[in-house]
């Protein structure tokens, strides 16, 4: 087993509203293995993106509450000021293909400076160094090099969204946040670009953080799986079993929801809408929704570590540590 | 789709890219210039039309003209030995002759276009009652002498305003909400007023009241001896000028350009410039000011073209020896040559500014297209 690169502890972000704080990111815990790829998986609105913007520390100004630690390389980030954070974890250590990564673009800059710039802050590389590592980079997503020289609206927002994520490996990072890479785009391209990561997580031993409401094309590429409901994380797998058997009543829902290819099932839909993060229930989250809400679910459970490896957080598994399928 | 996303064979060398963008800017430069020309002869043609009242302006001279001859003729002692005839005939000659002498025999749409040649060519002839500071009387000798005080000032205006402008509105965007923010928007209402009215309000103060610093005029009187002295004085009397023109604009442009940047600031690309831990000056810089200039360009223009139409009575009111004094002193001696050269001067300058700022923007704005082609792929 490779060691453990990220380890997520109690991690909190709220922020701040006119009717009270927004519960984005409430608790959350979870261990990354170095060259892994976590898939984070839930509904929109349920904290996904917070969730990587607290990693990342790019906080917008109506935060109430950012806390706990982050644990990345055997050190905690979430104790480095701003300045050191910047220069020492943004891009050289974690980088990050943002949603609607095609928008990420600066249109006023050529691609190749826009790849190179980090390079030059970060690495002190000289700017024939950078352009040659730039160019490398291009390569691995599959874009022609003299595409480089070309302003982002020359190009095409799938080839945007490539160039994106050949920003994100230009600076070799030990960890990328992929949130919804893919979102926005036909499936054609959607199919090409996840072509694309897999060639890379094959060929350079990168861990991922894939953010997704599709999960589907995250099973291509994930090793473990996060569950997200209402700013909880309710449940954390390895992929292997994730698919096949999970554990939390919603990610079952969540899973008869997707179609597949082999098997002959009928599709489900969870009723209702996930809970206000604002004053989100007490017990259970998901309580309201779910088929399977016995007394106990009033009161909030407990995170349990399963046999597997798994961790849920739901009281049919608490205690025994055995899946009891209604 | 496809065939875009899998481009390896569609290879441009990158040195003939850049002198495309060169080419680019080049042909942008001259259909822009070209576009600019032709509404400068429209627009100088639209003020021949009116100031000669569509033609009509040719028969009240010729009615002038009879009513003067047969008044001439009737005062003369002579005519009463000629017969009525040859009275009619001495009138009708003389009448031809006048006529002739300021060309209103040919019809008027042939010598419009005369007016417009030796408008646009500022070949004027001579001012009625003007003169020139060296006593010429030549329109041209009279405009040369005004043009270099009018575009000292509104270019040091205009740039100082612009900069200013620039960097108030990044200053507001980072301390959005604060309390010069709130100022700033408060006062931006203010800005519908022109800078001559401000200009009165400053002259009250400074030079009536406090007596900081000159009524008006351009350079002290008699002139300083040495050159730096006399650039000195000569930035005295534009300090208040300059300001004025500033309170008139600063608010209403820094409030809007502050609000660009907001907007420009909420882009993905700003975060992920963050994202790429690049510092927050750069971010400034290279992520916010660089897209947002284009947009805020295009403001600086209309906002010049309302400062261009004021500065004929900001000069007036700050007695400063440019083109808008000359034409407010033309217009009330009715000296027309001056007057039309104004106009088609004031014109010149005016599609100037918007030239060089349309270069200004095709060379900030790598997306500037011209009409259907562009460089799309």
């Amino acid at each position: 087993m490779s060691k453990v690169l990220l380890d997520v502890r109690n991690l909190k972000l709220y922020f701040r509203t006119r009717s009270g704080p927004v519960q984005a990111v409430d608790d959350v815990s979870f261990k990354l293995r170095a060259g892994h790829t976590l898939a984070v998986v839930g509904e929109s609105g349920c904290g996904k993106t917070s969730l990587a913007k607290a990693i990342l520390r790019l906080l917008p100004r109506n935060i109430s509450t950012y806390s706990g630690s982050v644990i990345f390389d055997g050190e905690d980030i979430m104790k480095y000021d701003d300045e050191k954070f910047r220069k020492e974890i943004r891009w050289s250590k974690i980088a990050m293909v943002p949603q609607a990564s095609m928008n990420s673009l600066n249109p006023v800059i050529r691609i190749e400076d826009q790849l190179a710039e980090p390079l030059l802050i970060h690495e002190k590389l000289t700017k024939q160094q950078a352009s040659v590592r730039v160019n490398e980079v291009f390569k691995i997503v599959g874009l022609p090099v003299d595409f480089l020289q070309r302003y982002p609206f020359e190009l095409s927002g799938g080839m945007r969204q490539r160039a994106t994520i050949a920003m994100a490996l230009a600076s070799n990072p030990k960890l990328v946040v992929l949130d919804e890479p893919s979102s926005a785009l036909d499936l054609l391209t959607q199919a090409n670009l996840m072509n694309v990561l897999k060639k890379i997580k094959h060929e350079i031993n990168t861990t991922f953080i894939l953010i997704t409401h599709d999960i589907g094309t995250a099973s291509e590429l994930a090793d473990e799986v996060a569950v997200m409901y209402a700013g909880e994380m309710i449940e954390y797998n390895s992929a292997e079993y994730f698919y096949t058997d999970a554990h939390h009543p919603y990610s079952q829902k969540l899973m008869a929801s997707v179609p597949t290819l082999r098997e002959d099932k009928e599709l489900q839909f969870i009723p209702g809408q996930p809970p206000s993060l604002i004053n989100p229930p007490q017990g259970c989250r998901f309580a309201a929704r779910c088929e399977m809400k016995f007394a106990k679910c009033s009161i909030h459970p407990n995170t349990t570590q399963l046999a597997d490896g798994a961790t849920v957080q739901c009281w049919l598994h608490d205690k025994t540590g055995e899946v009891k399928h209604a | 789709m496809q065939n875009i996303e899998t481009t390896q064979g569609r290879s441009v060398p990158a040195r003939k890219r850049k002198s495309s963008s060169l080419g680019r800017i080049l042909k942008y430069t001259l259909v822009r210039g070209t576009t600019l020309l032709i509404t400068v002869v429209i627009g100088v043609y639209l003020a021949i039309l009116i100031a000669n009242g569509g033609g009509y302006v040719d028969e009240m001279r010729k009615g002038q003209i009879r009513e003067q001859v047969s008044l001439e003729l009737a005062g003369n002692q002579e005519m009463q030995f000629l017969t009525l005839k040859e009275r009619r005939e001495l009138e009708d000659s003389m009448v031809q002759i006048r006529t002739e002498k300021l060309g209103l025999d040919r019809p008027f749409m042939v010598r419009s276009f005369e007016y417009l040649w030796n408008g646009l060519t500022l070949n004027l002839g001579s001012a009625e009652y003007l003169l020139s500071d060296s006593g010429s009387r030549q329109v041209r000798n009279i405009l040369g002498e005004r043009l270099a005080p009018t575009l000292l000032l509104m270019a040091t205006g205009q740039l100082v305003l612009f900069f200013s402008g620039v960097s108030l509105a990044l200053f507001l965007s980072r301390r959005y909400g604060s309390f010069l923010d709130k100022f700033v928007i408060a006062m931006a209402p203010t800005s519908s007023a022109p800078a001559w009215f401000y200009g009165i309000f400053l002259i009250l103060i400074f030079a009536a009241l406090l007596g900081w610093l000159p009524f008006g005029g351009m350079i002290d009187a008699p002139p300083p001896q040495t050159a730096f002295l006399r650039s000195l004085s000569i930035l005295k009397h534009m300090i208040l000028p300059v300001l004025a023109l500033i309170i008139s604009s600063v608010f209403s442009t820094s409030y809007s350009w502050r609000t660009f940047f907001l907007i420009y600031s909420s882009e993905d690309y700003v975060d992920m410039a963050k994202a790429k831990g690049l510092s927050d000056r750069a971010i400034e810089r290279r992520y916010v000011l660089r897209p947002t200039l284009p947009t805020i360009i295009t403001s600086f223009a209309l906002t010049l073209i309302t400062l261009w139409t004021g500065a004929i009575v900001l000069e007036t009111v700050f007695a400063w020896p440019g083109i808008g004094r000359l034409t407010q002193q033309a217009i009330n001696l009715f000296d027309t040559p001056v007057i039309v050269s104004t106009v088609v001067i004031y014109a010149y300058l005016l599609a100037l500014t918007v030239f060089l700022l349309d270069i200004i923007y095709s060379l900030v704005d790598p997306r500037v297209k011209l009409g259907g082609g562009g460089t799309r792929s």
